[in-house]
């Protein structure tokens, strides 16, 4: 019952986004072009190599890398929340968030979710469109292996929540997060989605490897693209797992400590 | 029951720098040990200027504040610690903040409502036609937010309030920005709310018009106490504050040697007036001796009440 509300909350939320509708305009074209400019720089790379392998992975593979990293960027990521709780706490619309017998936090959640299939609709459309053009993509080898890569995505998309709420705590203490959540999307840009990792240097490699971001697309991305085992996979599996967990505790500890903290002036 | 007492809270206010690197914080003391009671289907004022510490009472009331000292308990719950099952049985109304989505219609936001308190369908629609009728949503009703009105807008916030049938109603400020007309709609809704379900409502203002036309009940605030806690008759009663009159007259003016502060530009002729010092006469006499074209009264400032008040009060 009260997990329909929060449904319809994000419903509600992308119904008001589509007020804007025209945003999609702006964001197909920066979306297309960006598609043009990186698709071209991996046709130029392996054209200059006769299609041979570069780092042990086709031109196939790449191209396929490429596209589906941008649908499972989208479905994991959960940007944007640390900035609503900043916004609403600086507004004071965080008062009326707090009159209703709703978590919230959940509200913040269900509300980014609206935004997330805002852009997901032409995310989709721009998506299929490529793959049209360069041919058609590499699918996973077996039905096992995508129900394992649907898995690790929503392992995925937990690990990049969790991290989000730690950000978005932070707003009780400090007034601007954004320029802290600046910061930190450098980091994320080591989860994968920027460049496959397997292209970087191996120091690189390891750290990408200590932080949590790269569960959140690299890991998913080998899965789905078959370079790993049952055993790996599961390894994996309990990483992501293991980070979910730990933030979700960090989150938690801050937000009882932070709520305290919260002051509405005016009106 | 609203059980208040000892309330205090506090601002960190960033102060001068003290030093190259030190910035010293104050402590700003925003509510000051106010402790009241406020019983079932009471229709309470609560004035005071701006930054007297009114909407922090009213955000402690409801659980969005953390009190910094004393206990706030309304039926029992603690509205910070309890927040959820406190938020069942209150509508709150911040005039200056908006709890209607913005880009959608009416119904958008009360079908979620529905949910988050999980009003069953059947007391929902009743409800929701009993509101539609009383607040007059009708003519709007298939408009997004955004279009609607200020005293449009507002009507829609209380139903939107009221919709899950709470005992209580906090209202921060409902007519800021209206004209006359509309306020005096919203009192009525209001004192028909109170009289019909029985609903405890507190309501800040600074429109003390508010205040008389609705409340048995008022308590005045000012930087953090509570200065005044009684009814409203007997708060003008102690105010000595003048109002200030001024008359539009046609041709010569006669006025009487005993007016106050006689300011006279062309045909207006402006002076003050109280009620309390039996001048009741000297206007009659005003009024009666000279063309009067057209006369407004002006009741003294909310300020001007609260800082007599105030100011009595350190005087005693």
């Amino acid at each position: 019952m009260k997990l329909y509300a929060y449904l319809l909350m994000a419903y509600l939320s992308l119904k008001e986004s589509l007020t804007y509708w025209k945003d999609y305009l702006s964001f197909v074209i920066f979306s297309v072009f960006r598609l043009v400019l990186q698709l071209s720089a991996w046709y130029a790379l392996y054209s200059s190599v006769d299609f041979a392998p570069v780092m042990g992975r086709s031109y196939e593979t790449m191209i396929t890398y490429y596209l589906v990293v941008q649908i499972v960027g989208d479905v994991t990521s959960a940007n944007g929340i640390a900035r609503a709780l900043e916004q609403r706490m600086s507004s004071g619309e965080i008062a009326t968030d707090m009159l209703r017998p709703a978590a919230p936090r959940g509200i913040l959640i269900a509300r980014s979710w609206g935004e997330k299939f805002y852009f997901f609709i032409p995310t989709m459309v721009i998506f299929a469109g490529a793959a049209l053009v360069v041919g058609g993509i590499q699918l996973p080898a077996s039905p096992g292996v995508f129900a394992a890569f649907v898995l690790s995505l929503c392992l995925g998309y937990l690990i990049n929540l969790t991290f989000e709420l730690v950000m978005a705590t932070f707003a009780f203490w400090f007034v601007e997060v954004n320029t802290l959540r600046w910061f930190v999307s450098f980091f994320t840009a080591l989860s994968g989605t920027a460049v496959p990792l397997w292209l970087l240097p191996p120091w690189l490699q390891a750290i990408c490897r200590a932080l949590p971001f790269q569960a959140a697309a690299y890991v998913p991305m080998q899965i789905y693209l078959g370079g790993t085992n049952s055993a790996e996979i599961l390894s994996a599996f309990g990483t992501q797992v293991l980070w979910i967990i730990g933030l979700f505790l960090l989150q938690e500890w801050l937000w009882q400590r932070g709520k305290r903290r919260i002051v509405v002036l005016g009106g | 029951m609203i059980e208040v007492e000892n309330l205090c809270k506090d601002y960190l206010v960033k102060g001068a720098k003290e030093g190259v690197f030190s910035r010293g914080k104050q402590k700003k003391r925003a509510v000051s040990d106010i402790s009241f009671t406020v019983h079932p289907g009471e229709l309470v004022g609560y004035i005071g200027p701006n930054g007297a510490g009114k909407s922090t009472t009213i955000k402690m009331l409801t659980g969005i504040l953390l009190p910094d000292g004393g206990t706030v308990r309304v039926d029992g719950l603690d509205p910070f610690r309890q927040r959820k099952q406190n938020c069942r049985n209150m509508g709150v109304l911040f005039g200056q903040r908006s709890q209607l989505w913005w880009h959608l219609r009416l119904d958008d936001t009360y079908r979620l409502l529905k949910h988050l308190y999980e009003i069953p369908d059947q007391q929902y629609k009743a409800r929701l036609s009993t509101l539609r009728e009383i607040l007059d949503l009708d003519e709007f009703w298939g408009q997004p937010v955004r279009q609607l009105s200020l005293g449009q807008r507002m009507r829609g916030e209380l139903a939107a309030a009221l919709l899950h049938s709470p005992s209580y109603l906090y209202l921060d400020e409902p007519t800021v920005g209206m004209d006359v007309l509309v306020k005096e709609r919203i009192r009525e809704l209001l004192g028909e709310i109170n009289r019909r379900d029985g609903v405890t409502i507190l309501l800040t203002t600074h429109d003390l018009e508010d205040v008389e036309r609705l409340c048995s009940r008022v308590m005045v605030i000012n930087h953090g106490n509570l200065l005044y806690d009684g009814t409203m008759a007997e708060l003008r009663h102690r105010c000595p504050a003048d109002s200030s009159v001024s008359i539009d007259i046609d041709g010569e003016a006669f006025l009487p040697d005993s007016l106050r502060n006689v300011k006279r530009e062309g045909n207006r002729v402006s002076f003050s007036f109280s009620r309390h010092m039996g001048e009741g006469e000297l206007l009659a006499k005003v009024i009666s001796q000279n063309h009067v074209r057209d006369i407004s009264i002006t009741e003294p400032p909310i300020e001007e009440v609260v800082r007599d008040l105030y100011e009595g009060g350190e005087k005693s």
